[in-house]
Protein backbone atom coordinates (compact mmCIF):
# COMPACT_ATOMS: atom_id res chain seq x y z
CA UNK A 1 0.00 0.00 0.00
CA UNK A 2 1.54 3.71 -0.88
CA UNK A 3 1.50 6.20 1.32
CA UNK A 4 -1.16 8.47 -0.56
CA UNK A 5 -3.56 5.44 -0.28
CA UNK A 6 -2.85 5.21 3.54
CA UNK A 7 -3.32 8.88 3.97
CA UNK A 8 -7.07 8.44 2.61
CA UNK A 9 -7.84 5.33 4.56
CA UNK A 10 -6.65 7.58 7.60
CA UNK A 11 -8.73 10.90 6.53
CA UNK A 12 -11.69 8.29 5.80
CA UNK A 13 -11.53 6.76 9.15
CA UNK A 14 -10.80 10.10 10.76
CA UNK A 15 -14.11 11.75 8.79
CA UNK A 16 -15.82 8.43 10.06
CA UNK A 17 -14.75 8.81 13.90
CA UNK A 18 -15.99 12.49 13.86
CA UNK A 19 -19.62 11.69 12.46
CA UNK A 20 -19.68 8.88 15.19
CA UNK A 21 -18.53 11.34 18.14
CA UNK A 22 -20.39 13.58 16.79
CA UNK A 23 -23.52 11.45 17.65
CA UNK A 24 -21.79 10.22 20.84
CA UNK A 25 -22.59 14.10 22.22
CA UNK A 26 -26.23 13.84 21.75
CA UNK A 27 -28.07 11.86 24.80
CA UNK A 28 -30.13 9.63 22.09
CA UNK A 29 -33.49 7.95 22.65
CA UNK A 30 -33.99 4.60 23.63
CA UNK A 31 -37.02 3.67 22.19
CA UNK A 32 -38.90 1.97 19.52
CA UNK A 33 -38.74 3.86 16.90
CA UNK A 34 -42.18 5.71 15.23
CA UNK A 35 -44.74 3.67 13.59
CA UNK A 36 -44.90 5.66 9.92
CA UNK A 37 -46.55 3.91 7.74
CA UNK A 38 -46.88 3.57 4.08
CA UNK A 39 -50.22 5.50 3.96
CA UNK A 40 -48.55 8.32 6.25
CA UNK A 41 -45.79 8.46 3.75
CA UNK A 42 -48.60 8.67 0.83
CA UNK A 43 -50.19 11.16 2.26
CA UNK A 44 -47.57 13.59 3.18
CA UNK A 45 -46.17 13.43 -0.79
CA UNK A 46 -49.23 13.51 -2.45
CA UNK A 47 -51.54 15.32 -0.02
CA UNK A 48 -55.30 15.10 0.60
CA UNK A 49 -58.02 16.97 -0.08
CA UNK A 50 -57.61 19.30 2.21
CA UNK A 51 -53.80 19.37 2.30
CA UNK A 52 -51.50 19.68 -0.50
CA UNK A 53 -48.60 18.20 1.36
CA UNK A 54 -45.72 18.11 -0.57
CA UNK A 55 -47.10 17.75 -4.17
CA UNK A 56 -45.77 20.81 -5.47
CA UNK A 57 -42.11 19.28 -4.80
CA UNK A 58 -43.20 16.24 -6.15
CA UNK A 59 -44.25 18.25 -9.24
CA UNK A 60 -40.62 19.90 -8.98
CA UNK A 61 -38.95 16.66 -8.66
CA UNK A 62 -40.67 15.31 -11.86
CA UNK A 63 -39.65 18.40 -13.95
CA UNK A 64 -35.92 18.30 -12.77
CA UNK A 65 -35.54 14.54 -13.19
CA UNK A 66 -37.35 15.34 -16.76
CA UNK A 67 -34.36 17.88 -17.61
CA UNK A 68 -31.16 15.58 -16.00
CA UNK A 69 -32.75 12.72 -18.69
CA UNK A 70 -32.84 15.53 -21.50
CA UNK A 71 -29.72 16.68 -20.28
CA UNK A 72 -28.03 13.61 -20.46
CA UNK A 73 -29.67 12.72 -23.94
CA UNK A 74 -28.03 15.70 -25.06
CA UNK A 75 -24.77 15.27 -23.68
CA UNK A 76 -24.14 11.70 -25.03
CA UNK A 77 -26.16 11.80 -28.23
CA UNK A 78 -24.34 10.54 -31.01
CA UNK A 79 -22.00 13.94 -33.21
CA UNK A 80 -22.92 14.34 -36.89
CA UNK A 81 -20.34 13.65 -39.65
CA UNK A 82 -18.66 16.92 -40.05
CA UNK A 83 -19.95 18.39 -36.52
CA UNK A 84 -17.81 19.95 -33.89
CA UNK B 1 -35.28 -3.38 17.72
CA UNK B 2 -31.91 -1.73 16.73
CA UNK B 3 -30.74 1.14 18.46
CA UNK B 4 -30.76 4.45 17.36
CA UNK B 5 -26.57 4.52 17.02
CA UNK B 6 -26.20 1.24 15.62
CA UNK B 7 -27.85 2.88 12.24
CA UNK B 8 -25.80 6.20 12.80
CA UNK B 9 -22.29 4.08 12.93
CA UNK B 10 -23.52 1.76 10.27
CA UNK B 11 -24.24 5.19 8.52
CA UNK B 12 -20.93 6.42 9.23
CA UNK B 13 -19.28 2.93 7.98
CA UNK B 14 -20.64 3.78 5.00
CA UNK B 15 -19.45 7.36 5.22
CA UNK B 16 -15.73 5.73 5.35
CA UNK B 17 -16.18 3.57 2.25
CA UNK B 18 -17.61 6.23 0.23
CA UNK B 19 -14.79 8.19 1.15
CA UNK B 20 -11.80 6.39 0.79
CA UNK B 21 -13.29 4.88 -2.63
CA UNK B 22 -13.78 9.02 -3.47
CA UNK B 23 -9.90 9.15 -2.52
CA UNK B 24 -8.26 6.45 -4.32
CA UNK B 25 -10.34 5.35 -6.70
CA UNK B 26 -9.07 6.91 -10.69
CA UNK B 27 -11.80 5.48 -12.52
CA UNK B 28 -14.77 7.61 -13.33
CA UNK B 29 -17.41 5.13 -12.71
CA UNK B 30 -15.85 3.79 -9.18
CA UNK B 31 -16.20 7.41 -8.00
CA UNK B 32 -19.15 7.99 -9.01
CA UNK B 33 -19.88 5.06 -6.93
CA UNK B 34 -18.64 6.02 -3.78
CA UNK B 35 -20.33 9.16 -4.20
CA UNK B 36 -23.40 7.06 -4.35
CA UNK B 37 -22.54 5.01 -1.15
CA UNK B 38 -21.81 8.39 0.74
CA UNK B 39 -25.15 9.74 -0.64
CA UNK B 40 -26.63 6.64 1.01
CA UNK B 41 -25.42 7.63 4.61
CA UNK B 42 -26.66 10.34 4.68
CA UNK B 43 -29.66 8.98 3.76
CA UNK B 44 -29.86 6.49 6.57
CA UNK B 45 -28.67 9.16 8.98
CA UNK B 46 -32.17 11.37 8.07
CA UNK B 47 -34.21 8.16 7.72
CA UNK B 48 -32.81 7.20 11.24
CA UNK B 49 -33.42 10.82 12.61
CA UNK B 50 -37.21 11.33 11.01
CA UNK B 51 -37.79 7.29 12.64
CA UNK B 52 -37.22 8.63 16.33
CA UNK B 53 -38.67 12.15 15.23
CA UNK B 54 -41.69 11.93 18.12
CA UNK B 55 -38.81 11.58 20.89
CA UNK B 56 -36.89 13.92 19.14
CA UNK B 57 -39.08 16.56 18.89
CA UNK B 58 -43.10 17.79 19.32
CA UNK B 59 -44.58 17.34 16.94
CA UNK B 60 -43.34 14.11 14.79
CA UNK B 61 -44.68 13.62 11.12
CA UNK B 62 -42.94 12.04 7.88
CA UNK B 63 -40.67 14.70 6.53
CA UNK B 64 -37.89 13.21 7.14
CA UNK B 65 -38.84 10.55 5.00
CA UNK B 66 -40.04 12.63 2.31
CA UNK B 67 -36.38 14.57 2.23
CA UNK B 68 -35.18 11.24 2.13
CA UNK B 69 -36.97 10.70 -1.07
CA UNK B 70 -36.28 13.93 -2.38
CA UNK B 71 -32.66 13.20 -1.98
CA UNK B 72 -32.83 10.09 -3.78
CA UNK B 73 -34.23 11.36 -6.87
CA UNK B 74 -31.81 14.24 -6.70
CA UNK B 75 -29.24 11.49 -6.75
CA UNK B 76 -30.89 9.67 -9.73
CA UNK B 77 -30.68 12.77 -11.87
CA UNK B 78 -26.85 13.36 -10.83
CA UNK B 79 -25.92 9.77 -12.11
CA UNK B 80 -27.57 10.72 -15.24
CA UNK B 81 -25.70 13.82 -16.23
CA UNK B 82 -22.78 12.02 -14.56
CA UNK B 83 -22.60 9.54 -16.36
CA UNK B 84 -23.49 11.30 -20.30
CA UNK B 85 -19.91 13.55 -18.93
CA UNK B 86 -18.57 10.60 -18.19
CA UNK B 87 -19.35 9.33 -21.93
CA UNK B 88 -18.46 12.33 -23.61
CA UNK B 89 -14.91 12.31 -21.92
CA UNK B 90 -14.49 8.75 -22.94
CA UNK B 91 -14.94 9.98 -26.77
CA UNK B 92 -12.91 12.78 -26.28
CA UNK B 93 -10.18 11.02 -24.48
CA UNK B 94 -10.25 7.41 -24.46
CA UNK B 95 -10.38 7.04 -21.17
CA UNK B 96 -12.39 7.57 -18.09
CA UNK B 97 -9.87 7.71 -15.69
CA UNK B 98 -10.18 10.92 -13.73
CA UNK B 99 -6.55 11.79 -12.89
CA UNK B 100 -5.72 12.08 -16.74
CA UNK B 101 -8.35 14.86 -16.87
CA UNK B 102 -6.63 17.98 -15.12
CA UNK B 103 -7.53 20.42 -17.71
CA UNK B 104 -11.01 22.43 -17.72
CA UNK B 105 -10.56 23.30 -21.39
CA UNK B 106 -9.22 21.21 -24.39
Amino acid sequence: MNLSKLFAAASALLLGALMIITFMQVSLPVADPDATNNTQIGQALFGTAQDPGFSPLMIMIAIMLLVALLGAVFLAKEDKEGEQ
Amino acid sequence: MIPMIDWLVFAALLLIVGAYGVMTSKHGILVLMSIEIMLNASNITLITFAAYSSQLHATANATGQIIALVSIAAAAAEVAVALAILLVLYKMYGTIDVSKMNLLRW
